[in-house]
């Protein structure tokens, strides 16, 4: 009998209240995460900031720090957050593998040298480059893995593999011969949201939003592929511009995510399993589910980060990194439990 | 008309051809059994004609169109296969699992409509999996997995299905109820059936005609009671074989027996393979 | 003598010369324009009275001129002077790690900040409408200086900045007229290790290479292009230094013993002489006005019947 490689769901009733509640919670986390940061300001003036910044009982550093500063950071933590989940659960159902993230078909170090490139030469805006560089990667992994103008999911993760460790040791050769800017390329690629704001948010949020929307678009071709290839074949799927629509919405919305934020790993990885284990398999529910998980989890990363150390800003992607160690854990508990029954 | 034939397959892995010049056909409301022994191309001539795999030669029609040439949602609209095993491995419940089949018809992106679930429903309740429906496929037995694939192939409405081992596996109760949903969809619904079966008495139980194959080509071709006799049967399988008439139903009924050079109580005496005792 | 004119010849740079700093000499007075290591046009509308320093060269430097009691925030790695561990702390070195609101909140109405690597934060800061001159680390003496002086224009101190430009020359005048009397035969063949692990060392595009040749020594590695080259052991021993430099503190852990043991070392001449040195890693490291001092230990090393009356 078939091994079951993902966790139970919740009772069916309970599904769908889920995403609702998620919503909220969102919401309130985004209040809490305006309200938290390095400076320690009390409720009352948070509030009174947020809601009336140009009133005259305000002042001016708080309208600025909750505004200028943390609002607008916040909100973009929940927009990558929900990028990154959201591209990790198509990548996981594109390749039936739990272990897929955002990052498995090159992604990450197409950013990672586009950035040092940009950081090294500096030519053109960093953001831009970083953006444009993992576009190309995952370009590049396709037309590796094509086999006669078909692309088999195998091959994708194998070229994907095989171009993240080479371009990663051109990053490295790349800050080892140009020592000035290796602090700065290193500097990026540590990836976090620190100084990071509204300019960032409106520049990321187009990509973000036409790469969610077209994945949430893909939900049934989605729960067809978990079934395989062939029976998404003799459902009609057509095959070949499935696997290209899917990696493509992927790719955009992991590329406008690495860019305004580097590498933050875990949440593509961690919020599609939560989701599952919440609302099920069933992608018109998981995605949005998926989403607002991976959503509240940058989001609290981020809040973490910006205050356990204060005023010493910590990169998100370490806390998120911190989680991960845990959740490998617990998905080694549940599989051996199905190992053991096997045998 | 032909609702599905296949003229002069062959079918080819790489270098090593498995179907030779193969050609049969099955219209509306027939229950075309394909058989053979094990190797002998059953479960290739039943992915080639449902478009999985490409012929190196000749060609497939559906309802006289070439099968290549439409449009992969246009074959799925009218033919629809359950295989006979399945990644099973996303909890996703039965329900879920069946309304996929109605994807061909419906698209990829609408909701589905009354109608959609009207004909999951009906699935479902062909198949017996109604109580179930809100169960997650991967707690399911294998025989109830095979059921669910069943189940989401009828949804797709198609007039021509293709089934590949439905029986394998099953319970006493569920062949039983499974071969009569066969005879009922093609009589009742009109729906031309191909089944590859390994078990010579359900094809004889349920099909109209029989395709016999034995190393890629094709041996026999005709109704059962023409097929199914010992001669043919132990030339292809190499085993000696009486044939029967089914009690209930006259249908060639097969069993084999087991002739030793040695004389012992369980040999049986050529007279009474030939029929003469 | 020759350097007795550095000042006037740097004056004349300044007006002349469109480099990285370019003060208004026209009117030292406030409004102050001026164009940073980064190419941004900056206007300092009145004397600053709360700064923030990102990087520990402006630190120092502002301790120097007296301009310290303006200072409101420096980040974890401002060592120096002491009582920069009493000011608030805005982040480490690394730019991610910088907290704009906690910059924000002190209030600023100006930030040194450290050049292109920290471009970003200094981005950020301008979108909140703080004002940011940013200052490269120095590569030689003549930048140095320009720092100091400009440090010394924008807080109001330029006559206490000039005075220690002069207090600099000065201490270093009386090492390279010492020097200047060491026959060329008689300088010291060195080796600076700046880290063990790669194995680097410093070229003449550094400070710190520039004082090797001030203090009576020759670099072994001048030829090398690049700040800080990498190289291998076995060449070291073949150019076979006559002694053997190095920063103490936590950073590279070198001892002179472990320095001693490394496989074919001993052949070196300066393993043989003992000539092993570690110096101060602030003093020495940091392009402030310390590096006086730095110059100091560097002769003193090489040359100690020389200086040790020092």
């Amino acid at each position: 009998m078939a091994a079951r490689r993902f966790p139970e769901a919740t009772p069916r009733r309970g599904r769908t209240a889920c995403i609702p509640v998620l919503f909220g919670l969102l919401v309130l986390a985004i209040i809490v995460s305006v309200a938290v940061g390095a400076v320690v300001l009390p409720l009352p003036r948070v509030l009174r900031a947020l809601l009336l910044p140009t009133a005259p009982g305000v002042e001016a550093t708080d309208a600025t720090i909750v505004w200028d500063i943390r609002f607008g950071r916040v909100l973009l933590a929940a927009l990558l957050g929900t990028g990154l989940a959201v591209s990790g659960t198509a990548l996981q159902g594109l390749f039936r593998n739990p272990l897929a993230d955002p990052f498995v078909i090159g992604a990450s170090s197409g950013a990672a040298l586009g950035a040092s490139l940009a950081i090294v030469t500096g030519i053109g805006p960093v953001s831009l480059a970083a953006f444009a560089g993992s576009l190309l990667a995952v370009a590049a992994a396709y037309s590796i893995a094509e086999i006669g103008g078909v692309v088999p999911a195998t091959a994708l993760l194998l070229a994907g593999a095989a171009l993240n460790t080479f371009l990663s040791a051109i990053v490295s050769l790349v800050m080892l011969f140009n020592e000035q800017s290796a602090y700065a390329v290193l500097n990026w690629l540590l990836g976090g949201l620190s100084g990071r704001s509204w300019p960032h948010l409106w520049a990321s949020l187009p990509y973000l939003a036409i790469g969610l929307g077209l994945i949430w678009l893909l939900s049934r071709p989605l729960d067809a592929l978990a079934f395989g290839d062939e029976t998404a074949q003799s459902l009609g799927l057509p095959l070949g511009w499935a696997r290209v629509a899917i990696v493509a919405a992927a790719s955009l919305t992991t590329a406008a995510a690495v860019s305004a934020g580097g590498t933050i790993g875990f949440v593509g990885l961690i919020a599609p399993h939560a989701a599952r284990l919440l609302v099920g398999a069933e992608h018109a529910r998981l995605i949005p589910a998926s989403a607002l998980l991976g959503a509240l989890l940058l989001l609290l990363a981020d809040d973490v980060a910006r205050t356990i150390l204060a005023p010493l800003e910590l990169p998100a992607g370490v806390i998120t990194a911190a989680l991960g160690g845990p959740f490998f854990l617990y998905l080694l508990k549940t599989r051996q439990r199905d190992l053991g029954a096997q045998r | 008309m032909n609702r599905l034939s296949a003229q002069h397959l062959t079918c080819a892995y790489s270098k090593h051809t498995v179907l030779h010049d193969l050609s049969l056909a099955v219209q509306a409301g027939e229950v075309l059994a394909l058989l053979g022994p094990n190797g002998a191309g059953k479960t290739t001539l039943l992915r080639t004609l449902a478009r999985l795999l490409r012929p190196r030669a000749g060609n497939v029609l559906l309802a006289g169109d070439d099968i290549w040439r439409l449009r992969p949602r246009t074959a799925a609209q009218r033919l629809a296969l359950a295989p006979q095993s399945e990644s099973m491995t996303t909890p996703v419940t039965i329900e879920q699992a069946v309304a996929l089949g109605r994807a061909p018809h419906r698209g990829w992106l609408l909701p589905y409509t009354a109608r959609d679930r009207q004909v999951i429903e009906q699935a479902l309740e062909q198949t017996g999996l109604q109580a179930l429906r809100h169960r997650f496929i991967t707690e399911l037995s294998g025989g109830e997995q095979r059921r669910v694939i069943l189940a989401r192939a009828l949804a797709q409405e198609p007039h021509v299905l293709l089934l590949d081992e439905p029986t394998t596996h099953l319970d006493l109760r569920y062949q039983a109820e499974l071969l009569a949903l066969i005879q009922r969809l093609a009589q009742q619904d009109g729906i031309a059936i191909v089944v590859t079966l390994h078990d010579l008495n359900h094809a004889a139980l349920c099909a109209t005609s029989v395709a016999l194959l034995a190393r890629g080509t094709l041996v026999a071709l005709g109704s059962p009671a023409d097929v199914l006799t010992p001669e043919r049967l132990s030339q292809v399988y190499g085993v000696t074989v009486v044939v029967t008439p089914h009690p209930v139903y006259g249908t060639p009924m097969v069993a084999p027996v087991f002739t030793t050079s040695r004389a012992s109580q369980n040999t049986v005496s050529q007279d009474f393979v030939e029929g003469r005792e | 003598m020759l350097y007795r004119c550095w000042f006037g010849i740097l004056l004349v740079i300044c007006v002349v010369w469109p480099g990285p700093l370019r003060p208004a000499l026209a009117s030292p007075d406030f409004p102050l324009h001026l164009t940073d290591a980064l190419g941004r046009r900056v206007i300092l509308k009145a004397l600053p009275q709360r700064i923030v320093s990102l990087a520990p060269s402006n630190t120092e430097r502002l301790f120097a001129i007296g301009a310290w009691n303006t200072v409101v925030g420096v980040t974890t790695v401002d060592t120096y002077p002491p009582e920069a561990a009493s000011v608030r702390k805005v982040g480490g070195f690394v730019p991610k790690s910088i907290s704009i609101e906690t910059i924000v909140s002190l209030q600023p109405d100006l930030v040194l900040a450290a050049g292109e690597l920290q471009r970003a934060t200094i981005e950020a800061l301008e979108r909140v409408g703080i004002t940011v001159v940013a200052l490269e680390d120095p590569n030689n003496f003549d930048e140095v200086y320009m720092a100091i002086t400009l440090t010394g224009q924008m807080t109001g101190h330029l006559a206490e900045a000039r005075q220690v430009v002069q207090a600099m020359q000065a201490r270093m005048d009386r090492v390279l007229r010492k020097v200047a009397t060491i026959p060329p035969a008689s300088r010291v063949a060195v080796f600076y290790e700046v880290y063990d692990q790669p194995l680097m060392t410093a070229g003449q595009a550094t400070i710190i290479g520039q004082m090797l040749e001030m203090a009576g020594g020759i670099n072994v590695f001048a030829d090398l292009q690049g700040r800080y080259p990498q190289v291998s052991a076995e060449e070291v021993v073949k150019r076979n230094p006559t002694c053997i430099l190095g920063l103490k503190g936590h950073k590279t852990s070198l001892t002179p013993t472990q320095i001693r043991q490394r496989p074919g070392w001993d052949r070196i001449l300066a393993v043989q002489r003992n000539c092993i040195h570690l110096l101060d890693d602030d003093t020495v490291a940091r392009p402030g006005p310390r590096l006086a001092e730095a110059l100091e230990a560097i002769a003193k090393s090489l040359h100690p019947d020389l200086f040790s009356m020092e």
